[in-house]
C-alpha cells in the first residue's frame, strides 16, 4: 500500500472541521450542523480526529496525534476514516493536486475500500426537527403555515411568518 | 428514599406518582440507583416522561447503571438525550448571537428562563430547550435585528404577559438587580434567583403545571440559591402571590425532594393543600396537551370554596 502515489496523498490532502457546533457527551463527540438540523455522534476515536482537525491537518499530522493513544493506528487508515467523514459532511477536504490521475485514483479508490472494512470510526447521524416545528405555536416572526405550528395569540400568519395582529 | 408522602387514589394519580418519583433529584449526581427507575418503569412511562420533558434527565439518572437496564430502554433514553443535548446546542448558539447584535445595538435585554435555568443544570441539555425568552428594553424596537440575526430555527418570544400581571417594578429596576452571566464569550442578563424562582412558579400556575420539568427547574434553582436567599424578595410584597408561590415550592419538596433554602417562612414550610396537589398530578398523568383551562377552573371553584 506504500506507494509514493498514496503517501503523496497522506501529505498533500488537507482536512479541516467545518462549522460545526461541538458538544462532548460521554466518551463521544455530538457533532451539530445548524444549517442541515442533523446532529452526528461521533466515537471516541472518530471524535479525536476530528478534534485534531481544527487547522489544515494532513492524515499524517493527525496520525502523529492520535498514536499517543493509538500507537498502531496506521496513516492510511486515518485517511479513510478521514475521507469518510468529508463525504458525511464534517471536514472540508482540499487537496494540493488539481489533477488526479485515473492511476492514482484507482490506487485511493482501493485504499479507501480495504480501509473501509476496518475503520475504527462509528458515525451516526440522526436528523433533529427544528424547535419551531417542536412548538405548539409560532412566536415572532416564526414560520408558519404548511407543515408549520399556528401563531401564538397576538400573531398572524402573514407571507409564511407570524406577525403582530 | 423519595420524600413522596400522598396516596393515590387511581390509576392515574398513581402513574404520576411513579413520575414524582422517578424525577425526584434526578437532576443530582445520586450515588445509588432509585428502585423507581427500573427498566419496567421506564418502558411503561416512556411517554409520560418525554411529554414531562424529562427524557434527557432521566438517562443523567441511568447512565451509570446502564447493565441493570433493557437494551431497549437504554437506546430509548439516550436517544432522547442525545437529541435534547443537540437541541440545546442549537439554542445556545441562537441565543448567542441574538444577545450580541442586541449588546451590538446597545439594546437591553434579559433572558427569563431557558438556558438561564438550563445552565444551572449539571450537564447542558438535560432539560428541554423551548422558546427564547427575552424581556427587551419596552422603549426599543428589535424587529429590524431579529430578522437580520436570528435563524428562524428556534422561536423567540418576546411578549411576557406574565411581567405585565404580576410585577410591580420596571424593566429598568429589574435590569438593574440582574446577574450577567456568559455564554460563551456574550454577557447575558438573568433575573437573580429569587425573582426566578417567583416568575417560574408564576408560569408553572399560568400553564396549570402540567409539565413536570417546569417543578424541577424550580427545584434547581432553589438548590443553586445560597444561605444569603431573600425570601421577601422571592415571594414579593402581594400576600395572595406569595401564597401561591410558596405553594409551590412546597410541592417541589414534597413531589421532587427538592432541598428549600434555609429560615424559609411559613407559607413554604407547611404543606400544600391536598386539593392542589391531587390537581397537580392529574395534570401530570395525562401526556396529551396542556390541559391549563380545566385547571384554572378548578383552581377557581376550590379557591371561590
Amino acid at each position: 500500500m506504500s506507494t509514493p502515489e498514496i503517501q503523496d496523498e497522506l501529505q498533500s490532502t488537507r482536512f479541516e472541521q467545518r462549522k460545526l457546533i461541538a458538544r462532548k457527551i460521554d466518551e463521544e463527540l455530538l457533532l451539530f450542523d445548524e444549517e442541515t438540523s442533523t446532529a452526528h455522534c461521533l466515537n471516541g476515536i472518530a471524535g479525536e480526529m476530528w478534534m485534531a482537525c481544527e487547522r489544515h491537518s494532513s492524515a499524517a499530522d493527525v496520525t502523529d496525534f492520535l498514536r499517543t493513544r493509538w500507537p498502531d493506528i496506521e496513516k492510511e487508515v486515518v485517511w479513510a476514516s478521514l475521507s469518510r467523514m468529508a463525504a458525511a459532511g464534517l471536514l472540508e477536504e482540499t487537496t494540493g493536486q488539481e489533477i488526479i490521475s485515473p492511476a492514482r485514483r484507482e490506487l485511493i479508490r482501493r485504499l479507501g475500500f480495504t480501509a473501509a472494512a476496518v475503520l475504527p470510526i462509528v458515525v451516526t447521524s440522526v436528523l433533529i426537527p427544528p424547535a419551531a416545528a417542536a412548538a405548539s405555536c409560532g412566536h415572532l416572526l416564526a414560520p408558519c403555515g404548511g407543515t408549520n405550528p399556528p401563531c401564538c395569540s397576538g400573531f398572524h400568519c402573514l407571507a409564511g411568518v407570524c406577525e403582530p395582529l | 428514599m423519595s420524600p413522596f408522602k400522598l396516596r393515590p387514589t387511581s390509576c392515574n394519580v398513581q402513574n404520576a406518582s411513579e413520575l414524582a418519583e422517578i424525577f425526584a433529584g434526578s437532576w443530582r449526581q445520586s450515588s445509588f440507583r432509585k428502585a423507581t427507575l427500573s427498566s419496567e418503569n421506564l418502558h411503561r412511562h416512556a411517554g409520560l416522561i418525554a411529554s414531562a420533558g424529562g427524557a434527557a434527565l432521566t438517562w443523567f439518572s441511568i447512565r451509570r447503571y446502564i447493565p441493570e437496564f433493557s437494551e431497549s430502554v437504554v437506546n430509548l433514553y439516550r436517544e432522547a438525550y442525545v437529541d435534547s443535548v443537540a437541541r440545546a446546542a442549537a439554542h445556545e448558539a441562537e441565543l448567542e448571537r441574538i444577545s450580541a447584535a442586541f449588546q451590538a445595538a446597545g439594546i437591553r435585554s434579559i433572558l427569563l428562563k431557558g438556558w438561564s435555568i438550563g445552565r444551572l443544570y449539571p450537564e447542558s441539555g438535560l432539560r428541554p430547550s423551548g422558546d427564547i425568552d427575552l424581556w427587551i428594553d419596552p422603549n426599543r424596537h428589535v424587529r429590524a435585528i431579529l430578522e437580520r440575526v436570528a435563524t428562524r430555527r428556534q422561536s423567540v418570544d418576546l411578549d411576557h404577559d406574565q411581567l405585565r400581571r404580576f410585577e410591580n417594578r420596571s424593566f429598568d429596576e429589574f435590569y438593574a438587580s440582574c446577574d450577567t452571566v456568559h455564554l460563551g464569550s456574550t454577557p447575558i442578563k438573568v433575573l437573580p434567583r429569587e425573582d426566578q424562582i417567583r416568575v417560574l412558579c408564576l408560569h408553572f400556575l399560568k400553564h396549570g403545571g402540567w409539565r413536570p420539568i417546569w417543578l424541577c427547574d424550580i427545584a434547581v434553582l432553589l438548590e443553586s440559591s445560597n444561605a444569603a436567599f431573600r425570601w421577601e424578595l422571592c415571594l414579593g410584597s402581594d400576600a395572595r402571590r406569595a401564597r401561591w408561590v410558596g405553594c409551590t415550592i412546597a410541592l417541589a419538596r414534597d413531589l421532587l425532594g427538592a432541598r428549600i433554602p434555609q429560615e424559609a417562612p411559613r407559607c413554604v414550610t407547611s404543606s400544600p393543600p391536598g386539593w392542589f396537589t391531587r390537581t397537580i398530578l392529574r395534570e401530570w398523568s395525562n401526556p396529551a396537551a396542556p390541559n391549563a383551562e380545566s385547571f384554572a377552573h378548578r383552581c377557581t371553584k376550590k379557591c371561590h370554596n
